[in-house]
């Protein structure tokens, strides 16, 4: 009888252990799709997925010392290379771009029309920080227009930057296009270079969770979200 | 003091859980460029931030913890330990929930910052009295239950005596009780100061992340981690020296005020 | 001057408090009784430190308490001496002196200059610079007086004065109390378990019991009818004061006690408890050594036990069973010889 309840524990205990999990890391900003996506993965697969979610450099990081990663998915390129330059992947594609637009909370309570409202110094404007994807590209942007924004704060990641400009405590900041959500409103900016997001799979167990983020269905809820083609 | 076998090992263990990460931080640092590296701009601006709004939220600390312990310390009144649970709750509560609260209360939508915006214009997150605010929020708890405690263990009588010879309770107070209790007055002050030093979670959340305005010596650090870790390494040591200096001068006057 | 009134209930865990007296000014009353009895509770009750249930308390014009109404403790102006001194630790004995000027609103010289006016006086200067750590019990005590003295106060009240002493320290500051406390012209309450203490610093005794004055009266009052068994047996004992050498003690008039003790000498308190008193018909052979005739005067009855007192070169009182009384034939005018063992003789040396 013992016998028995110790070889039922044991079984128990592997069988846990044998249960794939595909380990996903991707850019805050691609919170929302991947949800969605990892979910729609495991009803039709029956593999679970666990989600990573954090800024593009943050999760570099943890991808070069060596945390376990089977999926890495980067809001630009200059990470994904870092990753593959030091062999943690073989080859990574583009699968979404993002471009950014001027949020503002409902109601555009600073009046902001566009990119060269930002150099007024009586708004509240928020980017977000060196090295996160969506700050460069704000940055790049704003050289680029020749715009010397009065930025009253740099956050750590985008989501913090969409919370502050939805509960009205900043007045406009430059986040994605897909990070707008249903209470904020945007004032366009001119064309520029769109961000890439890069896609990768480090392990052989990511390759399949790639290419049904690749495939119609992945590419559909990308769509969707507000994401670019690549 | 004999002690049994069996404590070693897990002390050992303790030991080691808190020095390898410390040791291997100082082993890690760029000791060479250090120099360089603490005079950039960005780390001259967050050091120089740091010291202002630390020792700022460290005297208003003082200023408001002091008669706060005083009156929990002596008074008799109900609800007294919900109100002292009140006043350590920022000691429990995560850093970033208390940003998240201070934005509710005193952002330029909150509810006290709200009307003090459209009557004055002034705005307290983004700027560096945001940061001492957030500092004063998580520091203030240190104190008064250091000061606290001190007071409590003070006997009473000093303050009758005091009254017999024509003291009243205030000059009782500043001329018996406090000089009295001097060493947790001291205690309380630093220990408040150093953790105003360390805190993150609620600045960033509250006064947000720009150079020279809001970022203080722990923002930097994080926001250096992924680009430049040399310089993150390099304000990490300045943040650790800081503290094992402060550690070190309060020595076995940690909490209880003696 | 002014006297001092009270007239006070209060409840407190274990008793009730419920006290009336008065102390004149340039008088000391001390409050005598075992501990529990409500002495301390009393002096604070007075200070100010607590407050009564009920009563009245008021010095001359001042009213400390009625109807409900508390005047301060930092008003009162009455200097209280505390058992165990309370000395600020944190200022030397000069500043200790010179705190409770300088509460009262004095510059900080004129304050020291009172405060070594004071220590000067009462003998204390060398202590000046101390610091309460560095001071031993007694000269503590004494630093206590002169600080509540200092302070300029209306009526002294000292909590228990001597008990934290040890026993060549209490000899001591008895001695220190008995010279300077009659030069204040307040009124004073000397709080005390200590018979001896109180008959030495006191004008008049008021016994305490459970919370209540059981008699109130002058040493010899009381020595002579006790309210209580209490006061009886530890009151009402004999006391004496005379010159001690080689093992005698001349206590007046010619008269001289043998003592056990052969080295003492000087000023001395004796005391010779009643039951150690023999009373014989015809004069003792034997050991003890004091033995002298004596005249009954009177005959207390007191339960299992009488007190009589005894007239003669020495007034004694003796206490005997009712049978000895009986037995010896006892009555007032009676003459009878007296004997007291050398060793049943308690002999305190008053000036050191």
């Amino acid at each position: 009888m013992k016998r028995a309840a110790i070889l039922m524990l044991v079984m128990t205990a592997c069988a846990g252990q044998s249960d794939p999990v595909i380990r996903v890391s991707a850019a805050a900003s691609l919170t929302g799709v991947f949800t969605q996506m990892a979910s729609e993965y495991t009803t039709t697969t029956g593999i679970e997925v666990d989600l990573n979610f954090a800024g593009s450099s943050a999760l570099r990081e943890q991808i070069l010392e060596g945390a376990p990663v089977d999926v890495y998915a980067s809001a630009d390129e200059s990470n994904m290379q870092r990753v593959v330059d030091a062999g943690a992947a073989t080859t990574a594609q583009v699968f979404a771009t993002n471009s950014l637009v001027i949020a503002v909370p409902a109601g555009n309570p600073g009046n902001v029309t566009g990119l060269a409202d930002l150099e007024r110094p009586d708004l509240l404007v928020g980017v977000c920080a060196d090295g996160v994807p969506c700050g460069d590209l704000a940055r790049a942007l704003l050289e680029a227009a020749g715009v010397q924004a009065s930025v009253d704060t740099n956050e750590p990641d985008v989501r913090a930057l969409v919370t502050k400009i939805e509960t009205g405590e900043l007045d406009a900041g430059l986040v994605y296009r897909t990070d707008l959500g249903d209470s904020l409103e945007s004032i366009a900016v001119p064309a520029h270079p769109p961000t890439r997001y890069m896609l990768a799979s480090l392990t052989d167990a990511g390759g399949d969770f790639v290419a049904w983020v690749r495939s119609e269905r992945g590419s559909e809820i990308l769509r969707a979200a507000g994401f670019g083609a690549p | 003091m004999r002690h049994p076998r069996a404590l070693w090992l897990p002390a050992v263990l303790g030991l080691a859980l808190v020095g390898i990460p410390v040791v291997s931080l100082l082993v890690r640092t760029p000791w060479s460029r250090l120099g360089d590296l603490l005079g950039s701009d960005i780390a001259v601006q967050a050091l120089g931030l740091s010291a202002l709004t630390s020792l700022a939220a460290a005297a208003a600390a003082f200023v408001l913890g002091v008669p706060l312990a005083a009156i929990l310390a002596r008074s008799r009144f109900r609800g007294r330990s919900v109100l002292r649970a009140l006043i350590t709750l920022p000691m429990v509560l995560p850093p970033v929930v208390g940003g998240a609260a201070l934005l509710y209360a005193f952002g330029r939508r909150g509810t006290v910052g709200e009307p003090i915006y459209e009557a004055t214009g002034l705005v307290l997150p983004f700027s560096p009295w945001g940061v001492i605010l957030a500092n004063t929020f998580v520091a203030l708890p240190f104190l008064v239950v250091t000061v606290e405690a001190g007071i409590r263990n003070l006997d009473s009588r000093y303050e009758s005596a005091a009254a017999t010879l024509g003291a009243g309770p205030w000059t009782a107070f500043r001329r018996v009780t406090l000089p009295m209790v001097t060493p947790a007055l001291l205690a309380g002050t630093v220990l408040a100061w150093a953790r105003a030093l360390g805190e993150f979670g609620a600045t960033v959340t509250f006064a947000g992340n720009l150079a020279g305005r809001t970022q203080t010596l722990p923002l930097a650090v994080f926001v250096a981690l992924e680009q430049d870790r040399d310089a993150a390494l390099a304000l990490s040591v300045v943040l650790v020296a800081v503290s094992l200096v402060v550690l070190v001068a309060l020595r076995d006057r940690w909490w209880t005020g003696r | 001057m002014t006297a001092l009134q009270v007239d006070v209930t209060a409840a407190r865990p274990g008793f009730a408090l419920d006290v009336s007296f008065e102390v004149e000014a340039g008088h000391t009353l001390a409050l005598l009784g075992p501990n529990g009895a409500g002495k301390s509770t009393t002096i604070e009750l007075i200070a100010g430190l607590i407050q009564p249930d009920s009563g009245r308390v008021a010095l001359g014009e001042a009213v400390f308490y009625a109807d409900g109404v508390a005047m301060p403790p930092e008003q009162r102006r009455v200097g209280v001496v505390f058992q165990d001194y309370v000395l600020f630790p944190h200022l030397d004995v000069r500043d200790n002196l010179a705190f409770g000027p300088r509460s009262r609103g004095a510059t900080n010289r004129a304050a020291r200059t009172q405060a070594e006016t004071w220590l000067d006086r009462l003998g204390l200067n060398d202590l000046a610079r101390k610091r309460p750590s560095e001071l031993s019990g007694g000269q503590a005590q004494r630093v206590a007086v002169a600080r509540a003295l200092a302070s300029d106060p209306r009526a002294l009240l000292l909590d228990e004065p001597l008990s934290a002493l040890d026993v060549g320290a209490r000899a001591q500051v008895r001695s220190f109390l008995a010279r300077h406390l009659k030069d204040f012209p307040g009124p004073r309450i000397v709080v005390t378990h200590e018979p001896t203490e109180a008959f030495m610093l006191a004008d008049r005794i008021a016994i305490i019991e459970g919370g209540a004055i059981t008699q109130i009266d002058t040493p010899e009052g009381i020595r002579r009818a006790p309210g209580s068994r209490y006061a009886a047996d530890l009151v009402g004992i004999n006391l004496y004061r005379g010159a001690a050498h080689d093992g005698q003690v001349d206590v007046g008039d010619g008269h001289t006690l043998t003592i056990a003790d052969t080295g003492v000498r000087g000023d001395v308190l004796v005391t010779i408890h009643p039951r150690a008193v023999g009373l014989y018909t015809t004069q003792p052979e034997g050991s003890p050594r004091n033995t002298w005739q004596a005249t009954v005067l009177d005959i207390q009855h007191l339960g299992d036990r009488n007190r009589v007192d005894l007239d003669g070169p020495l007034g004694i009182t003796a206490e005997i069973t009712p049978a000895a009384t009986t037995g010896l034939g006892l009555a007032p005018g009676l003459t009878v010889w007296i004997s007291v063992k050398a060793t049943e003789i308690g002999v305190q040396a008053t000036d050191r």
